[in-house]
């Protein structure tokens, strides 16, 4: 346990060093702020307010965590880095959970500190907070966790360029199923088989996004939390197990 | 120390060469064909990656609004092939973001105009759906009433739009007090109450129920009143100054309590919801 909290803590702050970070930080804030010119369009309706800067979160948030994750094992390898951490008494294992935690802390921080900027702007503009994006940040925390965990994935097998497009692939693709599985529904057939096998196969991710609630302020229904929640862990389990398995098979 | 100084002269030579070829663009003023939603909402809210509520607010804010804005402005033969194209795009925009209401409230604000019949209709079909499954906006259905009232001279609906909009939150007082005095005035509140008589009568929907109730009572109330104001005259040979007169002079025992809480004054004989 102790391990992988220090490969976590390192992988954090090496994360946070990292000069491309700020620039990512610094244009998703400025995008957030671009809200109030927003604003000034909408003449005081904060929906767009609202909805724009929760898309600069969210798209800003994915950006962060596609330059951190992936490469984050490669570069290892890479760098030869990784020899001398497997020289100490540390597995494979270890390896992969403490990177995962350590790139979701530095995720979430970002996110974190996106949402502050985003609740600012909000408070400036309509004189309260919103509440609701709190529970839709978690949301996407999750969201981005499950992201992570894909990222670790490809990035153990395939160099960073592949990781990224895959990741991306199957970023759309989590969020297309849905639709599309509805759509089959009516055509049937062996169509529908294969969709409906890459709805259930592929990371689903409609259920993380509460971004609507948020823009709304309608309430978030209890059990989402819930199934939200156990689904990401699920999936970063088997995401990161899998990881595991084929980096125990990689030889060094 | 010289190259440096050459570096810098010629990186701003460079930005000034950026600039001067944006401003020849800019003079030149070439026009970019204007394109519909060429695809369907229904895809584009497949592929926004859940960003609903930003590609909604993108395509009204930057799209739709001055479209709908210079639509007012075109002369009348331009006005008919427009339209049909900002119906479609409005609707597109609810398809992404059903609850977002600005556009609705916009439409039913700027299409109606008793000259074409279609805009009307689709001035009522708009409204409708954004009665239904918009935020709450107090503007929906207060003009979806005034079409109702003005265009298509349906007094029931304009009645239900118009309470619709009076319950709304943050209407603004001024617009809640006109709504739910809609159809008040003596010559037309007989209408009026057999408007929500019908309504009690055949709701199965409690609350409805409960707000018929509430304005057969409001209106009982007023003739109450106005009955009580006409004894007055024909006692003292003038109106009397305030509700309270009527007490006070023993024509009536009490004020009765308005169910929307409502007090009121005299007008010219008339009983009027004080503001």
């Amino acid at each position: 346990m102790r391990v992988i909290f220090v490969i976590a803590k390192n992988t954090f702050r090496e994360a946070v060093r990292d000069k491309i970070l700020y620039a990512i930080v610094g244009f998703a804030v400025l995008f957030i702020l671009s809200s109030l010119f927003i604003a000034q369009l909408a003449r005081g309706d904060i929906v767009p307010v609202k909805s724009f800067g929760l898309a600069g979160i969210y798209i800003f948030g994915l950006i962060a965590a596609i330059f951190l994750g992936s490469s984050i094992i490669y570069k290892e390898i890479e760098r030869r880095t990784l020899y001398f951490i497997l020289s100490k008494p540390v597995s494979r294992s270890q390896i992969i959970i403490g990177k995962f935690f350590g790139l979701l802390a530095a995720v979430a921080l970002i996110t974190i500190t996106m949402t502050i900027v985003y609740e600012c702007v909000v408070f400036y503009q309509s004189g309260s907070f919103d509440y609701v994006s709190i529970i839709a940040m978690i949301f996407q925390i999750m969201e981005e966790a499950i992201f992570i965990a894909l990222l670790i994935f490809l990035s153990s097998i395939v160099a960073p360029l592949i990781s990224t497009t895959c990741a991306i692939v199957i970023f759309f693709v989590g969020h297309i199923t849905t639709s599309a599985l509805a759509e089959a529904e009516l055509v049937g057939g062996i169509s529908y088989k294969f969709i409906a096998f890459v709805y259930y196969v592929f990371p689903n991710l409609d259920k993380f996004d509460l971004r609507s609630f948020a823009v709304h302020n309608i309430p978030v229904p209890r059990s989402l939390g819930i199934i939200a929640f156990g689904y990401a862990l699920l999936y970063s389990c088997a995401l990161l197990y899998c990881a595991h398995l084929l980096f125990k098979r990689r030889e060094l | 120390m010289v190259s440096a100084a050459i570096r810098l002269i010629l990186i701003a030579a460079l930005f000034g060469g950026i600039t001067g070829t944006q401003l020849l663009y800019d003079a030149s003023k070439i026009k970019f064909p204007e394109t519909d939603f060429a695809i369907s909402p229904k895809f584009l809210k497949s592929v926004d990656a859940g960003l609903h509520p930003a590609l909604a607010s993108y395509l009204w804010l930057f799209k739709t609004r001055t479209e709908l804005i210079k639509f007012l402005f075109l002369p009348k033969d331009q006005q008919t092939e427009r339209y049909s194209r900002l119906s479609k795009d409005i609707d597109a925009i609810n398809t992404i973001d059903p609850r977002y209401s600005a556009p609705y409230a916009y439409s039913v604000m700027v299409l109606p105009a008793s000259t074409y019949v279609d805009r009307i209709q689709a001035t009522i079909d708009i409204g409708t759906k954004g009665v239904k499954q918009a935020d709450p906006d107090w503007q929906i259905p207060f003009y979806l009433a005034v079409t109702y009232h003005l265009d298509l001279k349906d007094r029931a609906n304009a009645a239900k739009y118009f309470d619709i909009a009076g319950h709304t939150p943050g209407i603004p007082e001024l617009v809640r007090i006109f709504a739910i005095n809609y159809g008040t005035i003596p010559s037309v509140r007989e209408q009026t109450k057999q408007i929500w008589m019908a309504i009690y009568e055949t709701t199965d929907d409690e609350t409805t129920k409960e707000r018929a109730q509430a304005y057969i009572i409001h209106l009982n109330i007023l003739d109450y009143l106005e009955a009580a104001i006409k004894k007055y005259k024909e006692r003292y040979g003038e109106y009397p100054i305030d509700i309270e007169n009527l007490v006070a002079k023993k024509i009536i025992p009490g004020i009765p309590k308005d169910p929307f809480g409502f007090e009121f004054k005299i007008i010219g004989g008339e009983v009027r919801v004080k503001d």
